[in-house]
C-alpha cells in the first residue's frame, strides 16, 4: 500500500475533485438544518479518500455533492474543474455513466439481471454493443474472482460476492473515480477486509480515484488520506501515514485502534497472527 | 460510436438516448421476474376486460341469430328461442284485459278459471285484470292504464258493447300501439254476410282456399267465424286495411286457422297451424302447436304463444335501453381498472426506489426510466388482455350456448342454436378491440407513476432504510 504513495510522485498530481466553500442548508418546514457549513478540499487522481465521521455530521452529505448527486446550496463542485451545479441532466447523466463508479452499502445490483448483465448494464448505457459489453464485463468479473458465478442472480450471491460484482459493475465504463457509500457496511469482518483489499487493488493498478464514506476503521490502513468530517465541517485530513496504524492491529483491538487515531499517538500494537 | 476512455482526460460529453429495443430488453426481464407481482397488476386488466368482453359478444352471438334467414330450415325454432330470450329478459310488461262473451248473449267479466286459469298461467309476463266487459268498465281501464295495457285480447266479441263507445276505444287503443287480438270461437255462417267480406279472397262457395294447399292436410270445408255485424268486427277491418296489426283466430272443428290483415296491403293471408307464409314479414307468420290438450285450453294456449311472439317483438325494441345500461357499466369498470393500475404501479416505484435510484447512478436518462415503466405496464395490459377477453368470450359464449338451446318438440331433436350460427368474425373484431382498448388503459395509467419514477433523485439509492 505504501508503494502507491511513492509510485505517483513522478505522475503530475491532478485534481480530480475539488470543493470550494460548499454549504448545504436542508429546510424542515420552518426549520433551516445546516448540513454542511464551508467545506474546501480537493483530491488528487489516483488517490484513496475515507470520508470520516459520526452519524449527523454531513459526512454523506458532503458524500453526495462530491459524488455529483446533489448540488450545494452555496459554493462550487467541480469534478475535472467543470462545475458540476452547471450540468444539465443529460450531461449529469454522462458523467455519472462515464466518470464516476457507484457502490452502495446495499450493493444495489438489479435483482431480475444476471451478474454480467448487471456489470454491462452501465456498458449498454455508455452506447457499447453486446458483444463488445460482454466481453468486458466477463473480463471485470474475472477480476473479482466472480468469472463462473456470471449468470448467477444476486439472489444467489452472498453479500460479499455481491459487492464484488458491484465492484466490476463501478469499473464497467473505466471511470475516474469510484465513490463508495459504506461498501463494507453490510459485510461481515472477513469479507469486508476483502472488499477492501479488492478496492485497494483498483486504486492502485487501474489508478482509480477512490472516496468513500465508511465508519469501518479496517479501511484507515488502504486509504492514502482520511477526512473527517464533524459537524457539517472539516475537522481534520490525516494522511495515512502519520496515522502510523500496522495492517495486524487492527484485527486486535478495533476500539482501541480508533482510540489511537483520534488522540494521534503512536501506537505499537502486536500483530494479531 | 465514444470510447469509453478513461473520464480522466475527457470533457463532459452529452448522454446519449439510447433506443427502444434496450428499454425494451430490460423491462422485459423485469417482467419475468416480477411475474407475480404483476399478475396483481394484470388481475385488474383481466377483470375489465373478460368484463367488456362478455358484454360485447353476448350481443353478438344474439344478433346472430336473429341474422338466420328465414329461408333456413331452423329459422322457426331460432325465432321461438330469441322470443323465449326476450320473454325470459323481462323489462316488457303486458297488461291484458280480457273480455269474455258468456252464452246468453250478455257479457260477463271475467273470472280467472277454467280456460282462462289456463291461458293467465301459460304466460306469466302478463298481469290479467278481470274487468267487466261493459263499454264504461273496458273504457275506465283503458282509459286509467293506457300505457301499461300493451294488448287487447277480445275472447269472443261481446255484442252488448255499444258501436260508437267499442268503436272509438278500440281505435284510439290501437293508435297508441297497442295490440288487438280478436279470438273468436265459433263459425261463420255465410262469408258474405261478414264484415270481412270484402276482405275474404274469392272463396269457392262455403269453402276456405289456403295459400298452401300441400300444408293444409286437413282442410276446412267451412269456417266458421261468429262475427256478429259488431263494431269491434268492422273496426278491427279498417285498422287492419290502414295498416295496424289485427288478427282473428278461429277454430273449425279440430283446426286452427287465422286470418291476418297485412300491413296496409289489404291483402289477407291464410295461415294453418302447420305453416308459415314467406310473403308478409310484417305480420306475425308463426304459430306454435297447440301443446297438447284438447279443447278450450288448446286454443287458449295457440292465443297466448302468439302474444309471446308479440311481447317478443315488442321487447326487441325496447332493447336500447339495455345497451345504454351496458355502455355505462362498462365504463365505469374501465374507470376503476385504470386507477387500480395506476396504484398499483406507484407502489411498485416506491418499492423499487433503490433500483430506480441506482439507474441513474449508473446513467439512465429521466426518459428512459419512462419508457421502462410504460413498456413494463403494456407488457401486462397485452398479456392480461389476452387472457381477460378469453375469460370473457367463454363466459359470454357459455350463457349463450346454453340460453339458445332448443328442443324440437316434434322430434325431440335438441339444437344448440349457438353452435350452429356461431360468429367467428365478429368474435374476432371484439377480441382485437378488447385487446386494443387493453393496451390503451395499461399505458395511460402508467403515465403518472412513470414521470413519478423518472424524477426520482439517483441519491435515493443511497438510502439505507426503505
Amino acid at each position: 500500500m505504501a508503494d502507491t504513495a511513492a509510485a505517483r510522485t513522478d505522475v503530475e498530481q491532478q485534481t480530480v475533485v475539488r470543493t470550494v466553500d460548499v454549504r448545504k442548508i436542508y429546510r424542515m418546514g420552518k426549520v433551516e438544518v445546516h448540513a454542511l457549513k464551508g467545506i474546501t478540499l480537493d483530491i488528487q487522481v489516483g488517490e484513496y479518500i475515507s470520508i470520516m465521521g459520526p452519524s449527523g455530521s454531513g459526512k454523506t452529505t458532503l458524500f453526495n455533492m462530491v459524488g455529483a448527486l446533489d448540488k450545494p446550496s452555496s459554493g462550487q463542485v467541480y469534478i475535472d474543474e467543470v462545475d458540476v451545479a452547471q450540468l444539465d441532466a443529460y450531461e449529469l447523466a454522462w458523467l455519472r455513466c462515464r466518470k464516476i463508479g457507484y457502490i452502495f452499502q446495499t450493493f444495489n445490483l438489479i435483482p431480475v439481471m444476471s451478474a454480467l448483465e448487471n456489470v454491462t448494464l452501465p456498458m449498454t448505457f455508455a452506447g457499447l454493443t453486446t458483444d463488445e459489453a460482454r466481453d468486458k464485463g466477463m473480463d471485470l468479473l474475472d477480476q473479482v474472482g466472480l468469472a463462473e458465478r456470471y449468470d448467477h442472480k444476486p439472489f444467489e450471491l452472498s453479500g460479499g460476492q455481491q459487492q464484488r460484482v458491484a465492484i466490476a459493475r463501478a469499473m464497467a465504463n473505466s471511470p475516474s473515480i469510484i465513490l463508495a457509500d459504506e461498501p463494507t457496511g453490510n459485510l461481515d469482518l472477513a469479507t469486508g477486509k476483502e472488499i477492501i483489499q479488492l478496492l485497494g487493488e483498483m486504486n492502485a493498478h487501474q489508478n482509480v480515484t477512490i472516496i468513500t464514506a465508511t465508519h469501518d476503521i479496517k479501511m484507515l490502513s488502504a486509504s492514502d488520506r482520511i477526512i473527517w468530517v464533524r459537524d457539517g465541517t472539516l475537522a481534520k485530513i490525516e494522511r495515512r501515514e502519520d496515522l502510523d496504524i500496522q495492517v495486524g492491529s487492527i484485527e486486535g483491538d478495533a476500539e482501541g485502534g480508533v482510540e489511537a487515531s483520534l488522540r494521534g499517538t503512536e501506537e505499537d500494537e502486536q500483530d494479531a497472527g | 460510436m465514444a470510447q469509453p476512455g478513461h473520464g480522466g482526460g475527457q470533457k463532459i460529453g452529452r448522454q446519449i438516448v439510447l433506443p427502444f429495443s434496450k428499454a425494451f430488453e430490460i423491462a422485459w426481464k423485469g417482467i419475468k421476474i416480477r411475474i407475480w407481482r404483476s399478475m396483481i397488476t394484470m388481475s385488474g386488466i383481466i377483470l375489465a376486460i373478460a368484463f367488456l368482453m362478455s358484454v360485447w359478444t353476448g350481443g353478438v352471438f344474439e344478433r346472430a341469430l336473429h341474422a338466420v334467414p328465414e329461408s333456413h330450415p331452423l329459422h322457426s325454432l331460432v325465432q321461438g328461442a330469441l322470443e323465449a330470450e326476450a320473454m325470459a329478459g323481462g323489462g316488457v310488461r303486458l297488461h291484458c284485459v280480457v273480455a269474455e262473451e258468456r252464452a246468453g248473449g250478455s257479457v260477463e267479466a271475467i273470472t280467472p278459471g277454467g280456460s282462462l286459469e289456463t291461458f293467465l298461467n301459460a304466460t306469466e309476463a302478463f298481469r290479467a285484470e278481470s274487468v267487466s266487459a261493459e263499454a264504461e268498465a273496458l273504457a275506465e281501464v283503458l282509459d286509467r292504464e293506457t300505457a301499461d295495457v300493451s294488448a287487447l285480447i277480445l275472447v269472443g266479441l261481446p255484442p252488448g258493447l255499444a258501436d260508437a263507445q267499442a268503436a272509438s276505444l278500440l281505435e284510439r287503443f290501437v293508435r297508441d300501439g297497442g295490440f288487438l287480438l280478436v279470438y273468436g270461437a265459433g263459425g261463420v255462417s255465410d262469408a258474405a254476410e261478414s264484415p270481412l267480406a270484402g276482405l275474404l279472397p274469392a272463396t269457392p262457395a262455403g269453402g276456405v282456399r289456403s295459400f298452401d294447399e300441400g300444408s293444409l292436410t286437413r282442410g276446412p270445408q267451412a269456417v266458421q267465424v261468429q262475427w256478429a255485424t259488431h263494431p269491434a268486427a268492422r273496426f278491427v277491418e279498417a285498422r287492419a286495411r290502414s295498416g295496424a296489426v289485427a288478427m282473428a283466430v278461429a277454430r273449425d272443428g279440430g283446426d286452427e286457422v287465422a286470418w291476418s290483415w297485412d300491413l296496409g296491403k289489404g291483402q289477407v293471408a291464410w295461415y294453418s297451424v302447420d305453416g308459415a307464409s314467406a310473403a308478409d314479414p310484417d305480420v306475425l307468420s308463426w304459430f306454435v302447436r297447440g301443446q297438447g290438450a284438447e279443447g278450450a285450453d288448446e286454443t287458449v294456449q295457440v292465443a297466448g304463444s302468439l302474444m309471446n311472439r308479440l311481447i317478443a317483438r315488442g321487447a326487441g325494441s325496447r332493447g336500447q335501453t339495455h345497451d345504454m345500461r351496458g355502455v355505462w357499466l362498462v365504463t365505469l369498470s374501465l374507470m376503476v381498472c385504470v386507477v387500480g393500475i395506476t396504484n398499483a404501479m406507484l407502489m411498485s416505484v416506491t418499492e423499487r426506489f433503490r433500483e430506480i435510484g441506482t439507474m441513474k447512478c449508473l446513467g439512465a436518462l429521466d426518459r428512459f426510466v419512462v419508457k421502462l415503466f410504460l413498456i413494463e405496464s403494456s407488457l401486462q395490459g397485452v398479456v392480461g388482455s389476452l387472457i381477460g377477453a378469453f375469460i370473457g368470450f367463454v363466459l359470454a359464449f357459455l350463457r349463450a350456448l346454453l340460453t339458445y338451446r332448443v328442443t324440437d318438440l316434434e322430434t325431440g331433436e335438441t339444437f344448440w342454436l349457438t353452435l350452429h350460427f356461431f360468429p367467428i368474425g365478429s368474435v374476432l373484431v371484439w377480441l382485437v378491440i378488447a385487446l386494443a382498448v387493453g393496451i390503451v388503459l395499461s399505458i395511460v395509467a402508467a403515465i403518472y407513476p412513470a414521470i413519478r419514477a423518472a424524477r426520482m433523485e439517483p441519491v435515493q439509492a443511497m438510502r439505507v432504510e426503505a
